[in-house]
């Protein structure tokens, strides 16, 4: 049986954590008439927050992950006072939106990080890809939040309405 | 160092199986292997992320990729998801689907309306006769559930032969897609699967927990090459499983097998076993890697060539109209909503339509888009056609979430006849080695257009049948021209009774290197319509019941 470490600190700090909240709920982000919970509500950034803490031992990438993270938020962060003169994280989801959809396109200019090209689509494929683990992984890597989103999507169990 | 009649290298299906044989005929065997030993309890606990996600039982992909050339020339790293280097080899993390290959596989030239040129679509040496006590004896060695009958499209069977176990059960989506294809006179039915229906051979029912394809079956119902063929193997004394040995060379000596090098540390030395009898079976990409990287004699220039992956395609529904299939309750006559699926369909195996040049075809595997996979990947795979094709996020994404866990689904996943092409082939990488020193597979591959008008028109078909049913599509995605790799490979040592045109005789032995044999998938002279493991296997009793010491 494999046994994941316990992990009881995080890697974010809370600026990071607000930051990665607006961009989560972009990707994910809830449903209240159908009672979808969104990225946050579902633990997705307590998942990141720990699984960049977590060393190679657990999944070879995550020391790529751990260099990306705080490079990603801040051109991220960049790009949203550039465009909408608001930081990241107080942006309204409708501009968190907008910024995300050019990501995905890699249309955002002058994404760089200390004159270091960032991959805008690779960027965009590992915040969604963590978005959904965050939100349907076991419990036990802390995002999934008492197995909510499980609960919702009727997995391993009948759906309910959170 | 003891001395054994033969050395198998590789432990997956082709490997486990010819040790079973041959220890039963009274030879010594050492199967080596790259990888650990793994126990069903080793696949706990039920971790998507782990196992899945983070690439638990596969090869790493940075370490030991294999490097794919496309289209355009450019060279790629490609992770192989389809690999797992482990005693029981893929079998390990397989959805255990085992259709027979059938004549119109064998024999292609007689069902093919026009063999399209430049493509070397040829008949096989033997015929599905001669395979079918073959095919029975893997069949019932290795647990196969299904029933014979169900449909006219069906693998023709011996009359008065069946499966050892009956199909497991249905999944809830059955009779609502069995009956939309029937109106249009076809007959989707229960495929025939490695995965145990009821208590067989000492292994339980499965339990439908959903974590199958690309999991290691910690309930231990599914069929590996380690709980059918190997432990029987080793029951005999005459088999032993030598793990962590890394073969890297096949040393000859005057067109005659003397043995294998191997390694058992990546930064180890080259250390020499030697047998009279080697079996190679570590699948189609790595058994052509190994016979280039050992200079086996290639007169006519062809190892690695001829090398094919199947052709793909998938299109995946959602009904309005229906809601969401299952249930979780414990007396259900259906798999729990844990499960995948659990029908084929065949009928468009051979294409009999005026309207189209296309003869031979393929067939589908049916799942629930819902259960298809654990909730990440089933999530993160899924598209929102017509808006998006595919990394669905935002309302979009919530939409489909909602699609999901509110109404029926189906997916259709095809595996369709290729084209035998002599350029897309296997080569040895001469600039980058895996971190055991071994020089990396190159693999050069585009598919013909035949495979991707074949996509093309097989998804056509099932989407014009179930939007007639009232399904909307949500995913399509027919076959391109690139194919960066994809587990169901073969032909890169074609097997042929003309010395001049294969790498292997009939009993798939090497042409220039005597007691040299190859019995995963590589020997396959086309690609045949089906998943191959079965027929890889009855190939493995087929050959290995004719060897005498």
């Amino acid at each position: 049986m494999w046994i994941l470490p316990e992990q009881t600190t995080g890697f974010l700090n809370e600026i990071q954590k607000e930051q990665l909240t607006v961009l989560f709920n972009a990707i994910l982000p809830g449903d209240t008439a159908n009672h979808v919970p969104n990225a946050a509500k579902s633990g997705a950034i307590a998942f990141v927050d720990l699984l960049l803490a977590r060393d190679e031992s657990v999944f070879g990438d995550i020391p790529k992950w751990k260099a990306l993270y705080p490079k990603a938020l801040q051109i991220m962060q960049e790009q949203s006072v550039t465009q909408f003169n608001t930081s990241l994280k107080e942006l309204s989801a409708e501009k968190a939106a907008s910024l995300i959809m050019q990501l995905e396109a890699g249309a955002l200019a002058n994404f760089l990080f200390n004159g270091e090209k960032i991959d805008q689509p690779s960027l965009f494929d590992t915040l969604r890809r963590h978005c959904i683990q965050g939100c349907f992984s076991d419990a036990r890597w802390g995002g999934n939040t008492n197995r909510v989103m499980w609960k919702w999507y009727g997995y391993q169990e009948e759906t309910k309405e959170i | 160092m003891k001395k054994y009649d033969a050395i198998i290298v590789g432990s997956g299906a082709g490997g486990a199986t010819a040790a079973r044989v041959l220890t039963q005929k009274g030879f010594t065997v050492a199967v080596l292997e790259k990888g650990e030993w793994k126990k069903a309890e080793d696949f706990l606990p039920y971790d998507e992320l782990h196992f899945a996600e983070h690439k638990a039982l596969t090869p790493d992909e940075k370490k030991d990729p294999l490097i794919w050339v496309n289209s355009k020339n450019e060279e790629k790293p490609v992770h192989q998801w389809w690999l797992s280097n482990m005693v029981g080899g893929a079998t390990n993390l397989w959805e255990a689907n085992l259709p027979r290959y059938t004549e119109e596989d064998f024999s292609i030239t007689k069902f093919m309306k026009e063999i399209p040129t430049g493509t070397s679509m040829i008949d096989w040496p033997w015929t599905y006769d001669e395979f079918q006590p073959w095919f029975e004896k893997a069949e019932w060695e290795w647990g196969v559930s299904g029933a014979v009958n169900q449909s006219a499209a069906q693998e023709k069977t011996r009359p008065g032969y069946d499966y050892p176990m009956p199909p497991i059960k249905p999944h809830a989506s059955n009779q609502f897609l069995q009956e939309a294809f029937r109106k249009h006179g076809m007959n989707p039915y229960q495929s025939p699967r490695g995965i145990n229906s009821k208590t067989y051979n000492g292994r339980p029912a499965c339990p439908y927990c959903g974590y199958c394809q690309g999991f290691g079956c910690a309930v231990n119902d599914r069929a590996t090459a380690t709980n059918t063929v190997l432990y029987k193997a080793l029951e005999t004394g005459r088999c032993d499983v030598l793990t962590g040995f890394n073969v890297t060379r096949l040393l000859h000596e005057k067109g005659k097998i003397k043995g294998v090098a191997y390694k058992t540390e990546p930064t180890g030395a080259e250390k020499e076993m030697t047998a009279p009898l080697v079996i190679v079976s570590v699948q189609a990409i790595h058994s052509a890697r190994l016979f280039l990287n050992s200079q086996i004699p290639d007169p006519n220039k062809m190892i690695g060539r001829y090398f094919t992956y199947h052709t793909k395609g998938a299109i995946e529904f959602v009904f309005k109209n229906m809601p969401v299939w299952g249930n979780y309750r414990p007396d259900s006559i259906f798999q729990p909503r844990t499960g995948l699926g659990s029908l084929q369909l065949r009928d468009l195996y051979m294409i009999n339509d005026k309207n189209t040049y296309l003869s031979k075809g393929g067939k589908f595997s049916i799942y629930d888009p819902y259960t298809i996979s654990p909730p990440i990947k089933s999530i993160s795979r899924c598209g929102f056609h017509p808006k998006k094709a595919k990394n669905v996020w935002g309302k979009d994404l919530i939409e489909r979430m909602i699609e999901l866990r509110s109404f029926g689904g189906a997916s259709f996943s095809f595996t369709g006849e290729t084209m035998s092409l002599y350029d897309n082939r296997v080569e040895i990488d001469k600039t980058r080695n895996d971190d055991w020193g071994v020089p990396l597979p190159k693999v050069f591959y585009k598919h013909h257009q035949y495979d991707i008008d074949l996509s093309k028109f097989s998804l056509d078909k099932v989407e014009k049948i179930m939007t007639d049913t009232g399904g909307e599509v949500r995913l399509k995605e027919p076959q391109g021209l690139e194919n960066p790799g994809y587990g169901h490979n073969h032909g890169s040592l074609r097997a042929g009774k003309n010395e001049s045109e294969s790498v292997l005789d009939t009993e798939c032995q090497s042409w220039t290197v005597k007691g040299l044999y190859v019995l995963d998938s590589a020997w396959m002279p086309t690609a045949g319509a089906s998943n191959p493991t079965l027929t890889q296997i009855a190939n493995v009793y087929r050959v290995c019941e004719k060897l005498t010491k």
